[in-house]
């Protein structure tokens, strides 16, 4: 058991200061509000920046276009983009994707699109769900058949987030179905700016902007199939994570928090910072009526409990804390303020954090999905019977 | 506070505390199955089983090697209480562990040595109008308390031997607990600020112990009520297949990791960087109380109206959890000492504001 905070070397103290003065120079207020507007869960030009110092694909050999961060540096950037609150959607999805195509592409197309991706000039969204249903992936009824050297995929795909900034939606396509639906899939990247492309936004009430993408007879050369013809579901099950190349040295440090979804309870501690910063008088004594701060101090407590939560179980943890904690604060804000009154700067994080809560129930695997998994995986109650 | 420090997050557990914890786990699978906890009776004491323990070391775990303790670590007392509350094991931990750590920074000679293994009881709230509630006081023999004028500021630790304690029972709960109005004979500890301090620090360690003891209760709870899930029938599915049992049991798994994680936690801080994080121990005891009693409610509802029955193994754990958050006091304080706490760290952190003025964003 280790909680202490990781003593730095100078070269890890200037990498730190690096990253941060890094940001700190590119998220202007101005970045904040085009995202606030845009919902895209991207920038350009920051994106571009990253990938100049290899800070994309960052812990790649430079050779590959990363910049060989190791498992310390690598952290501080993580750190450091979470700072800045900006989502960093394209970025997350190119990661995941840019890992896939190192370890399952065909070797002409290998390394142009590893460079390319390391380095920021392309971007890959995932096309997983489609409109009749996302919680169950290998029931895609996106077709791909077979023409010459290449593919002719049909079909839609939905929520395709950050399609419009991406060059390739790494694509589940049916190749197969003449057999269970697991062993007929294939995964494709099909390019954004093929003829049969189309691509509508989608917006949420959670700010995002996110896609419907409509394949109609879309030629995908062969060399941009990612793993072996029918064998989609095995791709789909490496794990992906980037980091995990970081090796067993990088993990017996734990520097990483205990779930990957962590994050959603970070955001809710900084709601529940910014609230007792409002609560508290100039002189830093408490103010708020003992009410107030029990409200307050229940939701700090689900913050710190999402927080510690590991793996799946902190998918769970953190997304419902997040829920259920920017409820209360909004109920402990005041309803004026949110109906415009005069109000302290706590509002507008915690109202927007409330909204964004509900969308972190549903992508990445609904929570049920996840209840599904712990009550097999962990509890190993027996599996519901489904017919198909 | 700064969200975004690099910090390890290691909850791992060492060579030595997975041997600590196997070894405890096989003699209380031993000693301690649920009849020896029902036999314990009304008191939840069972004098023979904590002798048992004291052989293994339990009763000077906490304390310095002169006294013939091992030197454990606050986060090893809390996996110890963590593996007893898993058994239910009628015997007063936490409060030996709180008063003999404390009575041994006071009295590190004075007693003779056998009296460490003997159970030590430990006030860890605020005297009422029946005196002192000592949570383990009906089967010790002495205790410590924060004593003092009622109203005023100071205070006075005290060790009480030999009074005459009332009974404080919540019916079926199996908690030792008594009311400690007069002792037979009183020694001072500490006076003042200090008696203050020491014995709130104490507390704190109370509260960890107690908190770890609901994990582990809780656990238990939860396994038999998955294994009864998968074994009980309805119209031809196990009951765990219905996802309006499974969910229900995977949320209540899902508390009680994070609950565990975050006792961990809190522990380890409160052990080697006192006053960094003063929310997280109050945090994790308020957490652990209500992730208990919820886990605890939905092992048996799982298990319909078996569960209800005085037989149920669950109704044992059950009313024990009930009886041992009772014993700490109202959690609504910890919760409101969360805020406190947060108050401590804001004050002790330069003039720039905190992160409530850092970027406006998500
Ligand atoms: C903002 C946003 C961004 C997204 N980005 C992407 C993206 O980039 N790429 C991508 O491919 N997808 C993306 N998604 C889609 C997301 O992954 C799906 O929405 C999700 O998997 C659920 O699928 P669905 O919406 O079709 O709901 P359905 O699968 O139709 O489910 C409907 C309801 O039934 C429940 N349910 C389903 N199966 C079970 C079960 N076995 N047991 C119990 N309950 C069940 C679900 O929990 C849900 O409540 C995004 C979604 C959102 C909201």
């Amino acid at each position: 058991m280790d909680f202490s905070k990781v003593a730095l070397d100078d070269g890890q103290a200037a990498f730190a200061r690096e990253v941060g003065e890094f940001f700190a120079a590119r998220v202007t207020p101005d970045v904040l509000d085009a995202e606030e507007r845009s919902g895209d869960g991207f920038c350009e030009p920051l994106h571009l920046a990253m990938g100049e110092r290899g800070w994309l694909l960052d812990t790649w050999p430079e050779t590959d276009g990363g910049a060989g961060l190791g498992p310390v540096e690598h952290r501080l950037l993580v750190l450091g983009k979470e700072r800045t609150g900006l989502p960093f959607i394209t970025l997350d999805t190119t990661r995941l994707v840019a890992e896939a195509v190192r370890r399952h592409a065909p070797e002409e197309s290998r390394r142009r699109l590893m460079l390319d991706a390391a380095r920021g000039t392309v971007r890959f969204c995932l096309g997983y769900t489609e409109p009749e249903g996302g919680s169950d992936v290998a029931a895609a009824a996106t077709r791909a058949v077979r023409d010459g050297d290449g593919w002719v995929v049909d079909g839609a795909k939905m929520f395709t987030t950050g399609a419009h900034n991406c060059q390739y939606a790494f694509t589940i396509t049916r190749t197969n179905p003449g057999v269970r639906k697991h062993k007929g899939l294939t995964m494709l990247l099909v390019p954004l700016d093929a003829p049969g492309v189309s691509v509508s936004p989608v917006r949420t009430f959670g700010g995002e902007r996110t896609n419907i993408v409509y394949f109609g007879g879309v030629r995908v050369p062969d060399s941009l199939r990612i793993g072996p013809v029918d064998g989609g579901w095995g791709v789909l099950h490496d794990r992906l994570d980037v980091e995990h190349g970081l090796g067993a040295d990088a993990a017996a440090l734990a520097l990483d928090p205990p779930s990957v979804r962590t994050g959603y309870a970070t955001l809710l501690a900084r709601c529940v910072d910014a609230v007792h910063e409002w609560s508290l008088g100039d002189d830093g004594r408490a103010v708020a009526a003992d009410d107030l701060r029990y409200r307050l101090g229940r939701v700090a407590i689900e913050a710190e409990a999402a927080l510690s939560a590991p793996g799946h179980y902190g998918r769970v943890a953190a997304s419902r804390a997040l829920i259920d904690g920017t409820a209360r604060l909004m109920e402990l804000l005041g309803q004026d303020v949110l109906l415009g009154a005069e109000g302290p700067a706590a509002v507008p994080l915690a109202e927007r954090a409330h909204r964004f809560a509900q969308g972190t129930a549903i992508y990445g695997g609904t929570l049920e999905v996840f209840r599904n998994i712990i009550a097999e995986q962990d509890l190993k109650l027996p599996r519901p019977s489904y017919p198909a | 506070m700064d969200r975004f420090e690099l910090r390890r997050h290691d909850y791992s557990l060492s060579g030595e505390q997975r041997q600590l914890i196997s070894v405890l786990r096989d003699f209380l699978s031993a000693h301690c199955p649920p009849d020896v906890v029902r036999a314990a009776g009304p008191l939840g004491y069972d004098p023979a089983l904590w002798d048992r323990l004291g052989e293994l070391g339990l009763a000077r775990m906490g304390l310095p090697a002169a006294l013939g303790g091992a030197g454990a670590s606050l986060v090893d007392l809390v996996l110890v209480a963590e593996e007893l509350g898993r058994a239910a094991a009628p015997v007063p931990f936490a409060d030996h562990a709180a008063a003999s750590r404390l009575l041994s920074r006071y009295r590190p000679l004075a007693a003779p040595q056998a009296d460490w293994d003997e159970p030590i009881g430990f006030g860890v709230r605020e005297p009422g109008a029946r005196g002192h509630l000592i949570p383990g006081g009906a089967v010790t023999r002495s205790a410590i308390v924060l004593a003092g004028p009622p109203a005023g500021p100071v205070g006075s630790l005290e060790l009480w031997r030999g009074g005459q304690p009332a009974p404080a029972e919540l019916p079926l709960s199996g908690l030792p607990a008594a009311w400690w109005a007069c002792p037979g004979d009183r020694s001072v500890l500490a006076t003042g600020d200090e008696a203050v301090r020491a014995h709130g620090r104490a507390r704190t360690e109370w509260k960890l112990l107690t908190a770890a003891t609901l994990i582990g209760l809780a656990g238990t709870g939860l396994a038999g009520a998955v294994e009864f899930a998968k074994t009980r029938y309805t119209r031809g599915v196990p009951v765990g297949t219905l996802q309006g049992i499974s969910h229900p049991l995977a949320d209540i798994a899902t508390a009680l990791v994070s609950g565990r994680h975050l006792l961990y936690r809190a522990t380890w801080m409160l052990e080697n960087e006192p006053g960094t994080r003063p929310d997280l121990a109050p945090a994790a005891c308020a957490f652990a109380a209500r992730a208990t009693a919820d886990a605890l409610e939905t092992a048996v509802h799982v298990q319909g109206g078996l569960g209800f029955t005085l037989e149920s193994d669950v109704s044992l754990y059950f009313l024990r959890a009930r009886g041992l958050i009772a014993a700490g006091g109202d959690p609504g304080r910890d919760v409101l000492e969360v805020v406190d706490g947060l108050d401590a760290i804001r004050r002790a952190e330069p003039a720039s504001r905190g992160a409530g003025t850092e970027t406006k964003t998500r």
